[in-house]
């Protein structure tokens, strides 16, 4: 990679990410960074946007009594299917 | 005395199992899970609705290792998967989302920033606590092409391995690092414009 490419840099910034830097991009891209104002704040957000991923992840799991849900209509068809399934005589 | 202590604990968490609760209790959550990963409703119905069922057809095997919502989360993790793997079977990857230059086009002939990344302020975690950083997020992603928001949603959201990924989506481990980078380029970027641009960036 070339240390003064901002693009390559990226790259590498990205893959870092993953844990799939090599010990020699590892060291070209510090080098980079060192002399790169730009890149190192790419960087920062970069990881930024890595803990928002997450956090967004696990955002339907939190309990948001206002937000979003199944309508009212799905409901009582799923509850309905459960209950027929749960009918001993049906089966 | 301490086989008997578990049995009445196994039993104990067998009795959170109530399917005539779930979907009172959990169906919200999981349609939203399955909205924040399809973004299609009548799809997202449609895939809670069959981890109900499959969930019903195995209750005997729920080993109380988990919680009910957990395990029908992840029930619905693999209705997912099976979903979009359906979904390849019909359409192969575009030409376009192959070459991709948009990523290209943040940089100029000398491979510096064409336009260098812009401040976020001291305190951009304090966003997070922003409902509308979120609704903007769900947008942003919606905005990045298909394939490459599937990839980055099973890799970046849902934590699945590369190598299952790849056989999902049949494509390579190469090109699935190349798009899993893009989209979080793109999502940069989207976020960079349409949030701390303006007055989130103080």
């Amino acid at each position: 990679m070339n240390i003064f490419s901002c693009k390559h840099a990226a790259t590498a910034i990205n893959e870092s990410l993953d844990d799939r830097l090599s010990l020699r991009k590892r060291m070209v891209v510090r080098l980079h960074l060192m002399m790169c104002s730009q890149c190192r704040r790419f960087k920062r957000q970069m990881l930024f946007l890595r803990r928002a991923t997450q956090l967004f992840a696990r955002l339907p799991e939190q309990e948001s009594p206002t937000k979003i849900g199944l309508s009212t209509e799905t409901k009582i068809r799923l509850q309905k299917i459960i209950q027929d399934r749960d009918d001993p005589s049906q089966t | 005395m301490r086989v008997e202590g578990r049995r009445v604990e196994q039993q104990k968490l067998a009795l959170h199992i109530d399917p005539e609760q779930w979907v009172e209790e959990h169906g919200d959550l999981l349609f939203r899970f399955a909205m924040s990963r399809i973004g299609k409703v009548d799809v997202a119905e449609d895939l809670v609705q069959e981890t109900l069922l499959s969930a019903l057809r195995s209750v005997d095997t729920f080993q109380g290792h988990s919680t009910e919502r957990t395990w029908l989360v992840a029930i619905l993790k693999r209705k997912l998967i099976d979903y979009i793997r359906q979904q390849k079977k019909r359409c192969k990857l575009s030409q376009n989302e192959r070459n991709d230059s948009w990523a290209d086009s943040l940089f100029d002939e000398r491979e510096r920033w064409k336009s260098p990344p812009r401040n976020w302020g001291s305190r951009p975690e304090l966003s997070l606590e922003n409902e509308e950083f979120w609704s903007l997020f769900h947008t942003c992603l919606g905005k990045i092409p298909k394939q490459m928001a599937e990839t980055f949603r099973l890799r970046e959201l849902d934590d699945q391995p590369a190598k299952e990924i790849c056989k999902v989506l049949q494509i390579s481990q190469e090109n699935l690092w190349v798009m899993i980078h893009r989209a979080r380029l793109r999502l940069w970027k989207c976020l960079d414009i349409n949030w701390f641009e303006g007055e989130h960036a103080k």
